[in-house]
């Protein structure tokens, strides 16, 4: 592990510099409190620090106390060294964030153990913090095809409407629906529906621009949202999106399956007081004229004129 | 009882400082050398720092000296730079002059012992 030995005493620091190699561990020293404090803000820190109490510039314990401000998922654990060694000292110190404490001059054996067991605590909070993004990602994204799931998506719209009420720049938002996705599913199975439904992801999400989004609205429905995008920007996103997804049938263990999208557009440039649910209605309603009219194609939810057009 | 006045007569415990070094004889020649070498200016720093009567400095130079002191297992050294620690804490000048006194002799007890334990193992070692 990579440690931090703080320790303005030349003696107590080579000696800690020394054991601490010698047990295995990365070492970086620090000869007072102001050092170690810049090498503990660092983003790539080290994870653990050995901080003695006393020292010119700041003292471990007002280090402890700005460790604790840092706005950081996991702080470095702090061990703290003193020669104090009552126990209110004691109190102070864990009071003021440190996570352990140690009187100097120190058992080796009982420091050696106590940097196992914050090591253990380390471990545990990364463990934790692995698990907790993995169920974030499990609860905002598609399991099957890892784009953001419906409520994420209407979430993006939602905070893309409240930067426009502050910017006024137009959102616009295209929904796909996979033609005949049903005949996909009864001919070659639902496996094969859903490595469709995957790649179908996959191209659009490569399609989208850093500040764009898409995401799985539905079964076989798929919503973009775009920001500072008027309609006929919009409208030549979705026929990109329609095209990538005609232009290139679909590999599957049956062969090559023909694939295409009917897409419909709406735009708060046209309709700027429309909320994002009826954003949403109206880019539904062009998609199903698109279905109407044959499928594989792009419908807008208004005409030239601005005029928005009946479902 | 006993036993503390015993430890108290050795300058510092041998066997107590090796267990801090976990062994390491090399490590610890080299802890006595970095120790010799910085106690003249230590010494120094102290008696200047107490005759200008500056107890919050003395009190945090007295504090350092002890934890280079503890690491030795000099007791009676360890005590008296605890001592000198607290007299300068309290802001009291006389106590600290006292205490200095003791810190000094025993610093240099420390010393003389620490210098023949590098001094011999070296000669040894030639």
């Amino acid at each position: 592990m990579r440690l931090l030995i703080a320790d303005d005493d030349i003696i107590c620091r080579r000696i800690l510099e020394k054991l601490l190699v010698k047990w295995g561990h990365e070492v970086e020293v620090a000869s007072d409190g102001v050092e170690a404090w810049q090498a503990l803000q660092r983003f790539d820190a080290p994870s653990m620090v050995v901080l003695d109490w006393m020292m010119p510039g700041m003292d471990g314990v007002e280090i402890c106390r700005r460790l604790r401000e840092l706005k950081r998922d996991i702080r470095p654990y702090v061990i703290l060294l003193s020669g104090k060694g009552q126990k209110k000292d004691l109190i102070n110190g864990i009071s003021a964030g440190a996570d352990d404490y140690v009187t100097k001059p120190f058992a080796p054996e009982e420091l050696r153990v106590r940097i196992l067991a914050g090591e253990r605590i380390l471990n545990l909070q990364a463990e934790s913090l692995t698990m907790m993004e993995a169920l974030r990602k499990q609860a905002t994204h598609d399991y099957l095809t890892g784009l953001p799931n419906r409520a994420t998506i209407m979430d993006v719209l939602r905070r893309e409407f409240a930067r426009r009420s502050r910017g006024g720049q137009a959102v616009s938002v295209v929904l796909a629906d996979v033609d005949h996705f049903k005949d996909v599913n009864d001919t070659f199975g639902h496996q094969v529906g859903d490595v469709v439904l995957t790649e179908i992801a996959r191209r659009m999400a490569m399609e989208m621009r850093s500040y764009e989004y898409v995401g799985r609205y539905g079964g076989e429905e798929f919503l973009a949202v775009l920001w500072d995008c008027d309609t006929q920007s919009a409208c030549a996103l979705a026929e990109r999106l329609r095209r990538i997804v005609e232009g290139r049938p679909f590999d599957s263990p049956a062969g090559k399956i023909p694939v295409t999208m009917s897409l419909g557009v709406a735009s708060t440039a046209e309709i700027p007081d429309a909320t994002q649910e009826t954003l949403v209605q109206l880019a539904d309603a062009a998609m199903y004229r698109a279905k109407r009219a044959g499928r594989n194609r792009v419908e807008c939810a208004m005409d030239a004129s601005g005029a928005v057009l009946p479902p | 009882m006993s036993n503390r006045t015993a430890d108290f007569a050795k300058p510092y415990d041998e066997a107590e400082f090796l267990e801090r070094v976990e062994d390491d004889r090399e490590l610890g020649d080299e802890l006595i050398r970095l120790f010799l070498d910085n106690c003249p200016k230590a010494l120094a720093d102290l008696q200047e720092t107490l005759a200008q009567g500056d107890l919050d400095t003395l009190a945090r130079l007295a504090h350092g000296v002890k934890g280079s002191i503890g690491v030795f297992g000099a007791r009676a050294c360890f005590e008296a730079a605890l001592a000198l620690e607290a007299a300068a804490r309290a802001g009291d000048l006389s106590a600290a002059r006292q205490a200095w006194v003791r810190l000094r002799l025993e610093v240099q007890r420390l010393s003389a012992a620490l210098e023949e334990t590098v001094g011999g193992r070296t000669s040894c070692d030639c």
